[in-house]
Parts: structure tokens; sequence; C-alpha cells
């Protein structure tokens, strides 16, 4: 990849923002969060025809542009940031304008949607600024807030360090209503899903026991359904936490050997004793101070200021709000009590006992989007095949089923101890006949555990497969499964160096329930086999007559093509998806298309997501692999995560999980019956030639007609007749978002596959937005281009308002939802506070800035800067990059972790040489958006870990003095 | 392209290059030189290239600023790397990747390292593994990739030779 420019080359070259700890998923690599205003093109000086590049032996040197670097030249550009752009008006920046925003009464009005940066400390830590002086242990947001709205927040500071909450109230007028939400926990991520349109305030506070230094934070407050979806709800009755109530388990060693707890904690035991509880006991907080204050102290960090609070016994700085009510001090006392009984070491967990009626259960079924933390990276490939539709009918249907499928996955094995998975695995069998290749000390034996060792290059496929059958769904954590109500039997066959025909031959007959090596059959059956495994060979005849057998069960059995093809070169699907009896199952990428590895012939049934990582087209920023369940090695221990993988694979589980929700409506559904459903296209969308194919098969697995076809077989029903293959209508894009400052938008309505399928209506549910054929675009059939025009008078200012637009067709109805908000009158379009833009010597690998300036604020959502580089007596250098970054905690570096960063043309991926062959380099244009975005996994990975980073040396304030933007700082 | 620091050397050479030498096999290309040992003091396999990358080939990393960013690209996939403490005033990380490979059961693993001092050149030879005949395996696409730290920084020239499939994957120079 090289590129040549007049005046300007590009090299790829990664930014390395150094942390001081270890981190969560996000890498260096993918900063980006939110929406970003692509940055144009420079212009550069006109500058001779570039030559032809000469031959290098370092592949990675840039080719010189012709021409001479001038000895003094002036940058200059814009910074754009995103419109929902905010930033904490108490930050410990001295450049920016300081209000504090402590308490209701003080709160910053923010725009909905937001995407918020700021700063929290405590008095005396952390950099030198405003904030260290005063202190600053919470931060005030006032703003309207809509049903299904999920407030994020994450911070960059080791919660052990500094601990920082979420809570939202209802407003009155400047009034704080009751606290109706929070989100306590001791990670660093947390985040409230709004129930109830309404006046909000909402903190991010310092759990103040806790902690010594200082913080940045990101808050981030999308449309609803547009973000993570989020375990913690507000509630219209208030919080649902039982005051003075907490939940703890003592550590297990002083319940066994009667020992003095080291530190003992003053809490009152309600429940009774009872010798070898496994679950917690619940315990009554005291109600004096001095009391309470004792574990404080005790859990309490060096700080001055966590010890003198821990002496007054208060957690959090909105207890001293006067405008509190008694049952929210409470509440806000019963959690800070809580953390600090877990901080004493005394406890395995602690937490404020709930009304029953909030408790996070564990259901096979629920409304969609899931309460699963990762789900959003599922939503690409669930929401392709329907499930999210599926779930919804079944979750309708009269009663619930009661025997939960069975799906075997004849794998690599399963990481048993995975919290995802964990509580849907039954009984399975190791069948790795091969000592060597079991890696386990024994041949076939009864633990499928998969026991590989770092050295083996583990890929832990078993459990990614077995994760998008049936992980587990609505704990909170993850992501889910095609059915979570599924029960999974995991069979081991795959070892170092792959599996033999014979041991999955004797897996195959375990999980059907016929006589096999081991010796013994399973209580049940499966429902279904899945083969995410193959090799190019023809079907054997043997395996044949065994899959008969298999199918003669009841037990469907579900394969994958094989990886072998290319783009434009196609390799025939391996065994066993060749054999007959067997779903052979095709893979397609996240545009619906054919999958570039996946194999083609007749033997192919259907299709489902495989994924290909080597694009990023959903938005999320994550590769377009499929997401499930792995473990990976931490000190050479084996530690359960989630991985991003492609292949067919990953579809044919996707398939596997749909065949387990037509087993969970109908048990009795056989084998030829699915069969029927599956090749005859009735529960799948056409893709590619009309009618089966050999890319697709029927086309695309949908399991919201996958639900209603076996629905329609319930009560002696026969199967539905298979329906010819139709295609439908579609809009494009499927939802539309006219931010602060658009009116029109365009909605395209098209026929996708063959169908007769006519538009009846299109329709507005916000009266704001209306709705009318593009003249002269739009056929007989209601096809073709339509214009949404917002009105902007009519919204509320300072408001968001959601809606949909509802397509009415001969045979559904289509929602593309809608968002749009209003900023208060004189509100400036996004801000990030101060920028700083630094220009740094291409060649010197530190990126210490040579020059640079500040911009305090940027006018209707830009920064323009201009900076002069070099003097009469240093020449500027002949090659610079170009970055900028804001300093929240004014540690005199931008671009930690949650600050505002960025860097020309893109910061991530590639950052561009610029070679100046004039005095005005011109149109240096960028974006900056919070390093590292919000990683909903925060809550998940090490809590004790930081992702604080190094972030990038500021551009030194002396240097400002040649800076056009002086007359702007104070 | 994976995007790397200027310190990071890519050959990418791995599929086309012949066989360097017949008879004696591609073996270690040492005949009649004199050849000493030279130790890999860390080397880890891995059925995903680390860092995402599913181009074959072979990178030499000589400097701590490239390997940070390795280790910082590779940390969801292989956290263990950020354990490693490469010195590159006497060693050099070397990797090793086997490029885009259909189905699990592909590995390359670490051999022994030669260095010849006469011509001052670095021999690393690597065994590879593809999967079985007859065997099946799990239809994930994998990418399989070897990292090691050898103790050896000067060298003009570093060769890589499969020994299993008796076949030179690319060579550097420096």
């Amino acid at each position: 990849m090289r590129l040549f420019k007049s005046g300007s080359a590009t090299v790829l070259m990664t930014l390395m923002l150094a942390a001081c700890g270890g981190g969560g998923e996000t890498s260096a690599s993918n900063p980006a969060t939110g929406g970003t205003t692509p940055a144009p093109a420079p212009t550069p000086a006109p500058a001779p025809s570039p030559a032809p590049a000469p031959a290098q032996s370092d592949p990675f040197k840039p080719p010189q542009v012709p021409g001479t670097a001038p000895a003094q030249y002036t940058v200059k550009g814009i910074v754009n940031i995103a419109e929902t752009a905010e930033v904490d008006s108490d930050t410990n920046d001295p450049q920016a304008t300081y209000t504090g925003n402590d308490d209701p009464g003080t709160a910053q009005s923010i725009n909905n949607p937001a995407l918020l940066v700021g700063h929290l400390t405590f008095q005396n830590e952390g950099p030198i600024g405003p904030n260290r002086d005063q202190g600053d242990l919470v931060d005030y947001f006032k703003l309207k807030l809509t049903a299904g709205q999920v407030i994020e927040l994450e911070f960059s500071s080791d919660p052990i360090d500094i601990d920082i909450d979420l809570f939202v109230r209802r407003a009155n007028g400047t009034s704080a209503g009751p606290i109706v939400g929070q989100s306590t926990g001791e990670n660093r991520y947390e985040c409230i899903r709004i129930t109830t349109t309404g006046d909000y305030f909402v903190s991010a506070e310092i759990y103040v026991p806790s902690s010594v230094g200082d913080t940045v934070y990101q808050m981030r407050i999308s449309a609803p359904g547009a973000s993570a979806t989020c375990a913690n709800a507000s509630s219209d009755n208030g919080s649902q936490i039982i005051p003075a109530q907490i939940l703890a388990k003592p550590m297990v060693t002083n319940l066994l050997l009667k020992a003095t707890p080291k530190a003992p904690v003053t809490a009152r035991m309600l429940s009774p004793e009872i010798a070898g509880r496994i679950g917690p006991s619940l315990y009554e907080m005291p109600t004096l101070a001095s009391e309470r204050a004792t574990i404080l102290a005790r859990s309490s960090r060096t700080g001055l200021q966590a010890k003198s609070a821990a002496k007054e016994a208060f957690s959090y700085r909105s207890e001293k709000d006067p405008s509190l009510d008694a049952r929210s001090l409470a509440i806000l006392q019963t959690i800070g009590y809580a953390k600090a009984m877990k901080r004493s070491g005394n406890f395995e967990y602690a937490f404020p006992n709930f009304q029953v009626k909030n408790f996070q259960t564990t259901t096979p079924v629920g409304t969609f989007p899931p309460n699963d933390r990762d789900y959003s990276r599922q939503r690409w490939h669930y929401e392709m095949i329907s499930l999210p539709a599926a779930m919804n009918t079944l979750q309708a249907m009269p009663s619930q089923p009661t025997r939960r499928p069975i799906v075997a996955i004849v794998d690599t094995g399963i990481v048993a101890n995975h919290p995802d998975l964990a509580g849907n695995i039954i009984a399975g069998y190791d069948f790795i006949s091969s000592l060597a290749s079991a890696s386990d000390g024994n041949g076939i034996d009864s633990n499928p555990d998969d026991t590989s060792k770092a050295s083996s290059n583990p890929s832990f496929h078993g459990s990614h497969v077995a994760g998008t059958v049936g992980a587990v769904a609505f704990n909170g954590i993850g992501g889910t499964g095609v059915a979570p109500m599924t029960r999974i039997m995991p069979i081991r066959v795959l070892g170092d160096g792959g599996g033999s025909f014979a041991d999955i031959v004797q897996g195959i007959l375990f999980a059907a329930g016929l006589p096999n090596d081991s010796g013994t059959i399973p209580p049940e059956r499966a429902d279904v086999i899945n083969l995410s495994l193959g090799g190019q060979q023809t079907c054997p005849a043997e395996l044949r007559d065994i899959f008969d057998r298999v199918r003669a069960q009841g037990t469907v059995i579900v394969a994958a093509a094989g990886n072998e093809s290319e783009e434009t070169v196609f390799t025939p699907v391996g065994v066993p998806a060749n054999c007959s009896g067997v779903i052979s199952v095709a893979a397609v990428n996240a545009t619906r298309g054919r999958a570039f590895y996946s194999n083609v012939g007749t033997e192919n049934a259907i299709s489902a997501p495989g994924g290909d990582v080597s694009k990023s087209t959903t938005g999320t920023g994550d590769p377009d692999g499929i997401f499930s369940t792995v473990a990976g090695f931490q000190s050479g221990v084996r530690t359960p995560t989630y991985a991003h993988l492609m292949g067919t694979s990953m579809a044919a589980p996707h398939v596997a999980g749909v065949i387990a929700l037509m087993r969970w409506v109908n048990p009795n559904l056989s084998v030829a019956q699915i069969d029927s459903l599956v090749r005859g296209g009735t529960i799948s969308d056409d893709l590619g030639a009309v009618g089966k194919d050999n890319l697709f098969g029927a086309g695309l697995i949908n399991a919201k007609r996958a639900v209603d076809a076996a629905i329609a077989t319930l009560g002696g029903g026969t199967t539905p007749t298979p329906t010819p293959i139709a295609g439908q209508i579609e809009p494009s894009p499927s939802s539309v978002s006219f931010g602060s400052t658009r009116t029109s938008a365009e909605l395209l309505l098209r026929r996708v596959g063959t169908t007769a399928d006519k538009v009846q209506s299109v329709s507005s549910s916000l009266s704001s937005v209306s709705v009318a054929p593009k003249p002269g675009a739009v056929d007989a059939n209601g096809l073709g281009t339509y214009i949404l025009t917002l009105n902007r008078s009519a919204l509320t200012s300072g408001a968001a308002a959601f809606g949909q637009v509802t397509v009415t067709t001969t045979t559904r109805n289509i929602a593309v939802q809608l968002s749009a908000d209003r900023r208060p009158v004189g509100a400036s379009v996004g801000s990030f506070g101060p920028i700083y833009i630094s220009v740094a010597d291409a060649d010197d690998s530190t990126f210490k800035p040579i020059a640079g300036t500040a911009v305090v604020s940027p006018v209707n959502g830009e920064y323009v800067y201009s900076v002069q580089v070099g003097s009469s007596a240093i020449p500027a250098p002949a090659r610079i990059i170009v970055f900028a970054g804001g300093d929240l905690d004014n540690d005199d570096r931008i671009c930690s972790r949650g600050e505002p960063c960025g860097a020309y043309p893109t910061l991530g991926t590639s950052i561009e040489v610029i070679q100046p062959r004039s005095a005005v380099v011109d149109n240096i244009n960028f974006s900056v958006t919070p390093f590292g975005g919000i990683n909903p996994s925060a809550a998940s990975v090490g809590r004790h870990t930081s992702i604080r980073t190094q972030g990038l040396e500021k551009f030194i304030p002396s240097i400002y003095l040649s800076s056009p933007n002086l007359g702007a700082l104070k | 392209m994976t995007a790397l620091l200027p310190g990071m050397a890519m050959a990418l050479t791995a599929c086309s290059a012949p066989a360097l030498s017949s008879g004696t096999g591609a073996s270690n290309g040492t005949a009649g030189q004199n050849a000493s040992a030279v130790n890999v003091t860390k080397s880890e396999s891995f059925p995903i290239c680390p860092d995402g990358s599913r181009e074959s080939g072979i990178n030499l990393i000589d400097d701590a600023k490239s390997w940070q960013a390795f280790v910082r690209n590779s940390a969801q996939r292989a956290p263990g790397l950020s354990e490693w403490k490469p010195n590159f005033v006497n060693s050099r990380v070397i990797l090793i990747r086997l490029g885009s490979k259909p189905s699990a059961g592909y590995t390359v693993k670490v051999g022994e390292a030669k260095w010849i001092a006469q011509v001052s050149e670095l021999v690393l030879n690597v065994y590879t593994t593809r999967p079985t005949q007859g065997s099946l395996n799990a239809s994930v696409l994998t990418s399989p990739c070897l990292v090691l730290n050898i103790a050896q920084a000067t060298f003009k020239t570093l060769k890589v030779v499969d020994l299993t499939e008796d076949k030179s994957l690319g060579q550097i120079t420096q």
C-alpha cells in the first residue's frame, strides 16, 4: 500500500499509545467510537508530478517527493468532531472554562444523543489543575431521555484506585427526585437502561472510600436500540435496592476454620447460620454512622480524603446533597457499605439486596435484544437470520415448551467452566483414541473438556461453535446463542492434528444414542448433531450407512460445507457435508454475499453467516467475524473469553441452533419434515440465483420463518407446504438519523429477490417528520425513493426525538427507525473542550512535538488551526506528521485513554507523512474522537487492570506564543 | 496489509520461494561452511496470527518500539506476549506466518537456528504440519504463526527453512 501525492506521501505507520497495564479488547489500532467526520482530502500546494519510486531495500520507507522542504512553513487545517461531542464543564484542563457541576442545582445541560468526556479526582490528587485544587468527586448532567436509551460509562483508571459509579435521578425542573437507577460494579464499565421517557439527572460519582488519584471517563448516550444492551434498568418506582440489606458470602476459610476474621465486619447476619451454606447470607447494615465507619475505614485506601470520608461514613458525595430524599440516601449508604464489606477481604462477594422482581434471571426466551453485554457484537449475524423476531414470536406463545432440545457439538471439546456455556452443558464424551492427539493423558473417556495446552495451538473451536448454538442468554455477560434454551452435549473428537474418521463416527453414534465404543449411551439422544469439521474427500459408504441410522433415531445432522474455495475459484463441498442426509451449510459475509472461502456444490442445502474478519462493515468497529465463546491463556492458565472467528464452521451452528428452536417448539418434528422445510426454501430467504443454487443452497436461514413453520405443525398439523422461494421489499437505509442539523433524508424501497409484493403506504410516527415520494422516483408498485423532511421547529428544544417510518406492504410492515435532536437555543454543535494540535518530525519515533497550538473551543464543530513550523534558527523538518487531542487531566499528555485523539488523515490504521514543498501546507483536516472508545467488555475483563495510557506528549505552552490562537487562551 | 512500524521489515516470499538446494534437501544450506548453534530463547506458535495478519511471510522486529506495537496489536489473541522482554541489543524477534489456511491442522514450530559467520547468515529451521491425509479438521479459517526470540542481533541475511516440506520459507537481508 503506497500512495503518491504532490507534496505528500503515505506510509503505513502505527501511532503507538503505550498502556501502563493490560487492557480490554479494544486495541490501539481500533480507537474510533461514535460518529466521526471523514477528513476531506488535502490539497497541498502544486508540485511536479511524482517521479517513479526508486528501488529501495526497505519496503516501508516512503518514496521521496521531488523538491526540498522550506526552512519554515505553516500547517493549516480543521479538526472535526462529531456533533454529539460533549465535554464535562469542570475538567482539570486549565485552558478550559471551569464551571462546577457537582450537584443537581448546578447540573450541566447536555444534548441527546451525546458522547461526553470528563474528569474526576480527589482533592490534592493527580496533576496540577483546577480539579486538583478543589477536588471533583461527582459530575451531574441534565437531559431529556427516551425509553430504551442506554447510558454507558467507562473510565480509564484501575477501579481499585478509583471506582466510578453511575446514577440516574428523575428531574423536576432544577430539583432532583429519587434515585431510579444505578450501576455500581467494581470494574471500569457501567451502564443503565432508561425505561421511562422524561427529564433526568445523570451523575458519575467516585466511590470515595476506594480511592486515590484521578481518572478520565467517557459517557455515551445513544439512540434506543443503537448501543450496547444493558442489564441495569431504571425504574418508575425508584431503585429496587432494599435499603440497609446486603447479601454477602463470607470467605470459605473463615467458615471452615472458625477463625476470627482478620478484620471483623460490623454487620448483623439476618439469615440463619447454615453450615456449608453455598449461597449468600443476608446482613443488615448498621444504622449508626460510627458503626458504619468501622468497615469503611478498614476498606479505605491511604488517601487523606478517602480516610476522611470513611470517618464520616459516607461513600458518595451526593450523600451530602440536601435535596436527596431519605430513601435515596439509604440506598447510597447501602451500596457503599456493601462495597466496603467486599473490600474488607472477609467476603467473597457482597451486594445490596434487591426486590425479587428486579433480580436478573437466566431465562431461555425473552425480548430481544437481550441484556448480554456483548450482544451488540453479535447483532449483525443474529439480525441477519431474523433471530430477534423469532425470539419475540417464541415469547408470545401461549405457553412455553418444557423440553429443552439437545445439540451435540462433535468437535474439539468444550471449555466447561465458561460462564456463558456452563449452565447449558450436559454430559458428553471424549472419543479421541490416540494418546498423542488427545493430550489429556488417556484415550477415550467421559470427560469432553478441552484440555488443550497453549503449546498445542488450541483454537477452542468446539466452544466457539457451542456458543453460537446455545450460549446462555439474558445473563448480562458475553453474548447469546441462537437457541439459548439448548442443552449442549459436547463430544470431543478433534485433538492435535485433527480427528480420525473412526473417532468421529463413534462420537456421532454416541450423540444419536446408538451403541458405540464407550459402552454407554446418553439418557437422551441429541436432536441435532453439529459437525463443523471436514476434509476434501468423497463421502465413504460406511458414513452414509451410519447417517441413515442416525436419522432413523430422529437426529438431524448439520455440517459445514468447508472453506477451501476462493473468490472466483470454487472447491466442492467436503466430507461429511457431501454425504446424503446431511444438511450442508454454506457461509455468507456481513453483506449477505457469498463468503469468499465457502465451498460450492449441489450438496449445499442452506446458508448462514460465517463472517469475513478481513472486513469491518457493520459499523461496530469490530471485524466482520462471528463472535462467540472461546478460551485464552493468561500466564499459562486457560481463561474463558470470547473471539471473532470465520468459516463455514461458524455458519453451521447458526442452522443447528435454528433447528433446535424448531424442536423446542415441536419436539415431534421429524427429520424428514425438517429436511423438507430446509431444502424447500420455507425457512430461508433466497440469495443468488432464484431458487436453490450451488452457492447458497435454498438461501439464508431465517429463524423467524423456521419458528413460524414449527408452530404451524403443532396440534397434529402437517408440515407446511414449502412455499415458492420469495423475495421481499427492503428499505435502505434501515434507520435514519437527522442529528442536530439535517432536515431531509432519502429512503429507498426496493425488491430483493423475486416478489410481487407492493408498497401500500409509508408513514411517520413523528409529527415533525413528513414523508413524500420523490417526484418521478416512485413506480406504480410504490417502489423507489421517498423524501423524509424534518420540521426542526416542531422539535422540543434540547430533546431528542425518536420514532419510526412504517412501510406497509401487501405482506408485512417494515419499521425504519428515526432519530433527531434539537440543540438548545444558542448551544454549540458539539465540543470536546480545548484541543491541542501537534506537529512532529516523522523521522523521530518518539512523536515529540516540535510545533503546535491549542484551540480552546470549536466553532460549529470545527477547530480551525494554523501552526508555524521552523524558524530561522531551527529549520523545519522535511517530513512531518500531525496529530491532536485533548488533555482533560492536564498531565501534559494528549490522547490518553478516554481523551479526544486523532491524527492526519486517520488514527489507527495509518497516519500520513507529509513532505511540505511550499510555504503553506493547507487542508490538513482530520477528526478526533475519545481514544479507546467505550468497551462493554471492560465489565468482564480483569477488574484490577489499569488501562490508562501514556498518551502522547503535549506541545509545551511556551511555544503557544507562536500560535495565532494565543488570544483565545486564558 | 497490517500496519507496521518502520523497524519491522517484512518479506513476502514464502509460497513462491524455491527449495534452497537438492540432494541433501533444503535443510539448512550450510554445507561446507562452519555453522554454530544460536539459542532460541523464546518461541510460541499460534493457530491464528496474534496480530490478525492473514498474509504469509517473515517479519523481523529489531527495536522495542516495533515490538511494543506488535504486542499491543496482539493483546487480545496472545496476551502472554506482553510477558516477553526481548533485548534488542543482542537479540531479534522473528515472525513466521504461513498465511491463510482453510482449516485447523496447520502449524509451524521452531527447530534450531544456526549462525554462519563467513557470510553473516542466520539460518532458522522450522517444522510445519498440515492436516494428515484422511483426517477431518475444524472448518475454521486459520493463519498459523510462529513468534520467536533469537539470541543473535547481527547478521546480514536471515533464511528460514521448512525442514518438513524441505523448502525455503523466505529470507530477509538487513
